[in-house]
């Protein structure tokens, strides 16, 4: 665990203080925060951020929505459970590389199917993957129908944990379905929720694999994503001293983002418990 | 490794690359200057050995999660773990041989094991991650029986134990099968991954090339759904003796060598797998994807393999990708680059520490003139 995560971590520290280039291959020079200000100050980090941010909070909402309501429907043993179950699971296990290379045919601008669909019912034709917010909409809903399938997997779980008592004595008082799913499912699967809710945030800050394959940051950078961005600085520029400070940020961004989410969890945890 | 690029409009340049260079002194002084305890780098290296130790016996996050999972997973979801591993371990050599620590030169002679390395712990924190929440959920202590111990209430509770185990297992194999991000920072010319390949048919060109892309994108995604319906299967049965019992049936245990090549001595496996052959040497060769240029590399690949008793692989890169891939090799002294067959006049400069003249001899005859007449 040392030498494969806090040696490199410690390395990549001293690293982000420097100039450090492959190409060409200049001397490292120590140059402080230079790196750190540098991205501080550039727009292409703050738009990438944002970028990431509406994405991973869009997907996730309406990944934990759609999930809960799968997991609802599963719960109760409605005929074909079973075939749905491995259905819906499916798509969690394919390739993100491999879902968007076929999602980036599907909604080509011309040999897709969507654009003709679209025009055969008569509406406009759709610019997917050539304009900044169709772009957005289409990375989103691929992460959406990717990543539900987990959720509803955890939340199915959770469903299946819960002690049957409180439901009965609850149809016994003629409590709505409505009233029993929020004030009795809803509080007792809030912890599961938080989780799971966590987990995706986290996951869906590092997207890159959807983003590289479907539009490689484009139309120019109005996709580019945080992970997207430090491998081109890194990767395409050789720029390893800002990439490392670039890392850095992005981690401390994820920690404080991640502090502040689990203390307001935790209240909203007890206030319902 | 032989690699091919693409031509430029305005000509093409033959290029002769060394393997070692005589202008990385600079960048080996400070790889090396790192790692020796006079820096202050390497005092905090010193230092991070007991600090994590102490680190480890404190309370981090809330109780949902453990501690150690959380630590370990959290921080490592981030690009910065693949970043990091790349730039502590790879480029840490220098390209003239001199001042190369010898751990160091293992490290990156098996760089690409460190990356299988992290997958396997990324797969062990995520086995230990979901375990845990297992436990939560079942509310059983690490490795207990039930309270009565009773035999039929301990095979229940130990088959969904057994159950959890699988699909736990599955899932993480399915998750650590897909990786992308540290295997498109951590690989370099000679391997990728199956991810890395589908990617790379992005700036695959032509209309036919669509198709193929389909198909591998299909063929790599025909595993998750085997994946899927297994789980889903064995979720409702509970039933992995089958799977077990399907690696013991008896086999063939003829020995076979597949085209003549000598076979391995000395194998004594019971299993149904052919006696494998002994390669003598494996020639990786990295182009450029796309019909024109790739198709050489790939057809001549199984003849020039069986003719001569060695192994071809073909690594196919985007345009996009292959100066970086070639010029990482290369600025890390990777001793297995060759030579270069075109070089793309785009991307010379960057190229151009770590070439030397092209001997005369080479400057003429009909291997020079075969494909297009230099421009002098």
């Amino acid at each position: 665990m040392l030498v494969v995560s806090l040696f490199p971590l410690i390395y990549a520290l001293t690293v982000s203080f420097q100039t450090v280039r492959i190409v060409p291959p200049t001397p490292p020079r120590f140059v402080g925060l230079a790196n750190y200000a540098e991205i501080a100050g550039s727009a292409r980090f703050w738009g990438a951020i944002w970028t990431t941010a509406l994405i991973t909070f869009l997907s996730v909402a309406l990944q934990y929505a759609l999930g809960f309501m799968l997991a609802l429907a599963l719960h109760h043993n409605v005929p074909g459970t079973a075939l749905y179950r491995v259905t819906f699971l499916l798509p969690m296990f394919l390739a993100p590389v491999g879902v968007a290379l076929i999602a980036r045919m599907i909604f080509h601008p011309y040999l897709g199917p969507v654009n003709d669909a679209m025009a055969g019912l008569g509406f406009a034709y759709v610019p997917f993957l050539t304009e900044k917010w169709p772009a957005i909409m289409v990375l989103a809903l691929i992460d959406i129908w990717q990543w539900t399938p987990f959720v509803t997997l955890l939340m199915l779980a959770g469903l299946q944990g819960l002690p049957q008592e409180v439901f009965e004595a609850a149809r016994v008082d003629n409590i709505s379905a409505w009233r029993r799913f929020w004030g009795i499912t809803f509080p007792m699967l809030l912890p599961l929720s938080v989780a799971v809710i966590f987990i995706r945030l986290i996951e869906g800050f590092k997207i890159i694999d959807t983003v590289f394959v479907l539009t490689g940051g484009g139309p120019g950078t109005a996709t580019e994503t945080l992970t997207l961005f430090a491998y081109n600085e890194g990767f395409k520029k050789f720029n390893l001293g800002l990439t490392s400070a670039l890392s850095f940020l992005f981690l401390i961004v994820v920690i404080v983002f991640g502090t502040v989410y689990l203390a307001a969890a935790q209240r909203v945890t007890r206030r319902f418990a | 490794m032989l690699s091919c690029g693409s031509t430029s409009a305005s000509g093409f340049f033959r290029a002769w690359p060394l393997q070692r260079s005589r202008s990385a002194g600079s960048s080996c002084s400070t790889s090396s200057r790192i790692f020796e305890f006079r820096t202050p780098s390497g005092w905090f290296l010193v230092v991070a050995l007991p600090v994590s130790i102490w680190l480890n016996g404190r309370a981090l996050l809330g109780p949902v999660m453990g501690n150690d999972d959380v630590t370990f997973w959290f921080v490592s979801q981030t690009h910065i773990s693949a970043h990091r591993l790349r730039l502590c371990y790879l480029p840490a050599l220098c390209r003239d041989g001199k001042d190369r620590p010898a751990p160091a030169r293992h490290i990156r002679r098996h760089g690409h094991r460190l990356h299988r390395l992290w997958l396997a712990l990324r797969g062990v924190a995520d086995a230990r991650l979901s375990l845990n929440r297992f436990r939560l959920r079942w509310k059983r202590p690490r490795w207990s029986t039930t309270s009565d111990g009773s035999a039929s209430s301990c095979r229940s509770s130990c088959r969904w134990r057994h159950l959890a185990l699988i699909a736990t297992s599955m899932i993480v194999l399915a998750f650590v099968w897909n990786e992308f991000l540290f295997a498109l920072l951590l690989t370099t010319g000679d391997w990728q991954t199956l991810p890395i390949l589908l990617a790379g048919q992005n700036s695959s060109r032509g209309d036919e090339w669509w198709a193929i892309s389909v198909a591998r994108a299909h063929l790599h995604c025909s595993d998750g759904g085997g994946v899927s319906t297994i789980l889903g299967r064995m979720m409702r049965s509970g039933l992995l003796s089958g799977s077990i019992n399907d690696l013991h049936k008896g086999g063939n245990h003829e020995e076979t060598t597949t085209d003549g090549c000598p076979a391995a001595p000395g194998w004594h496996g019971g299993s149904p797998i052919a006696r494998p052959t002994i390669r003598v040497w494996t020639l990786n060769v990295s182009t450029q994807n796309g019909p024109a240029i790739a198709l050489g590399s790939v057809g001549r690949r199984r003849g020039l393999g069986k003719k001569t008793c060695g192994e071809v692989n073909v690594i196919e890169f985007p345009f996009g990708e292959l100066l970086s891939k070639i010029l990482t090799a290369m600025s890390q002294g990777h001793r297995r680059l060759r030579r270069d067959r075109f070089c793309s006049g785009l991307g010379l400069p960057d190229f151009a520490p770590f070439m030397s003249s092209m001997p005369a001899a080479l400057q003429e005859g009909s291997n020079w003139e075969d494909i297009h007449p230099t421009l002098s």
